[in-house]
């Protein structure tokens, strides 16, 4: 039968205070100390224009792609048409089209 | 009531010197910084489980104190209460990003053991693979008050402090905690 007193023994055996790996200590300090700190203010600020930044760059690349799409699809349509106008007159037919066969 | 913390750890005149200058000057900042590790860290290692997680997150502990530390107001808590609640927010932050719960690292733990036995061993070394298992599964508020008490060696009014709960609130659910360890170790068995 464990009693609590034998668990909090057991407990405090197993629960041992623990270092961190050997060399890992002086590492952090220097890492750190190198880290200029930036006031929080200061930090937010920055972290403001960063977000206004990507978002003027995220609006841009999309405007970007939706003026491609439209000079391609007026490209397509043009090049659409010459190519039923160049078929219409490989097969002889009048470029008034079927208006001009019926009559 | 609660009984008032004791000297020397949370009201400490020195660290609250140290506080006030490591607001501006980095060394100072340094030696707060060589006086809490060991804490964080072990509390870090025994939330995660490895070496190379607790790595990790004392740095990003560290690197929040010290960037938010000038924002930091004195209000009768001791310091490390303070990074405790950064500590517990990062692997807080940690678990729900990486969805991961990862078996407590025992080898390592086991070989850096304070008595430096290592023949205290095989029978002991299933032993607190076995208990160890038993804490990471408890939920994380109790997680917090047994390492905290046993690896840290707090009082219930301490950890009250810093978990933000009164004496009263920490003895019962230390009382639960034992309980269910307790309970689980003996089907363990």
């Amino acid at each position: 039968m464990t009693t609590e007193r034998s668990m909090e023994s057991r407990l405090r055996r197993v629960l041992i205070p623990i270092a961190p790996r050997k060399g890992y200590a002086a590492i952090l300090k220097r890492k750190l100390l190198a880290h200029t700190r930036m006031p929080v203010e200061l930090e937010k600020t920055t972290r403001s224009a960063e977000i206004a930044t990507l978002t003027t760059l995220g609006l841009g690349a999309v405007a970007t792609v939706a003026a491609v799409a439209t000079i391609g699809g007026m490209i397509a349509g043009l090049a659409g048409s010459g190519a039923l106008l160049l078929g219409a007159a490989k097969r002889g037919v009048p470029r008034s089209g079927v208006k001009a066969q019926t009559a | 009531m609660e009984k008032p913390i004791p000297k020397g750890r949370s009201q400490d005149p020195d660290e609250e010197r140290l506080i006030r200058q490591a607001k501006y000057d980095p060394q100072a900042f340094g030696d707060l910084y060589e006086r809490h590790l060991r804490k964080i860290y072990t509390y870090l290692f025994y939330r995660t489980g490895n070496h190379a997680d607790a790595e990790d997150l004392t740095s990003k502990v560290f690197q929040k104190a010290y960037v938010h530390l000038p924002g930091y107001e004195n209000l009768g808590l001791p310091f490390s209460a303070w990074l405790y609640r950064i500590a517990h927010n990062v692997v807080a932050n940690w678990y729900r990003d990486q969805g991961r719960r990862k078996v407590v690292g025992l080898d390592e733990a086991i070989n850096r053991s304070a008595d430096g036995d290592p023949g205290s061993s095989a029978e002991s070394a299933a032993e607190r693979e076995a208990l160890l298992k038993l804490i990471h599964r408890l939920p994380e508020e109790k997680q917090q008050v047994i390492i905290l008490k046993f690896a840290e060696g707090y009082s219930n009014a301490e950890i009250g402090k810093i978990l933000g709960r009164s004496e009263g609130a920490v003895k019962s659910l230390y009382h639960r905690t034992l309980l269910q360890l307790r309970d689980q170790w003996e089907t363990t068995e």
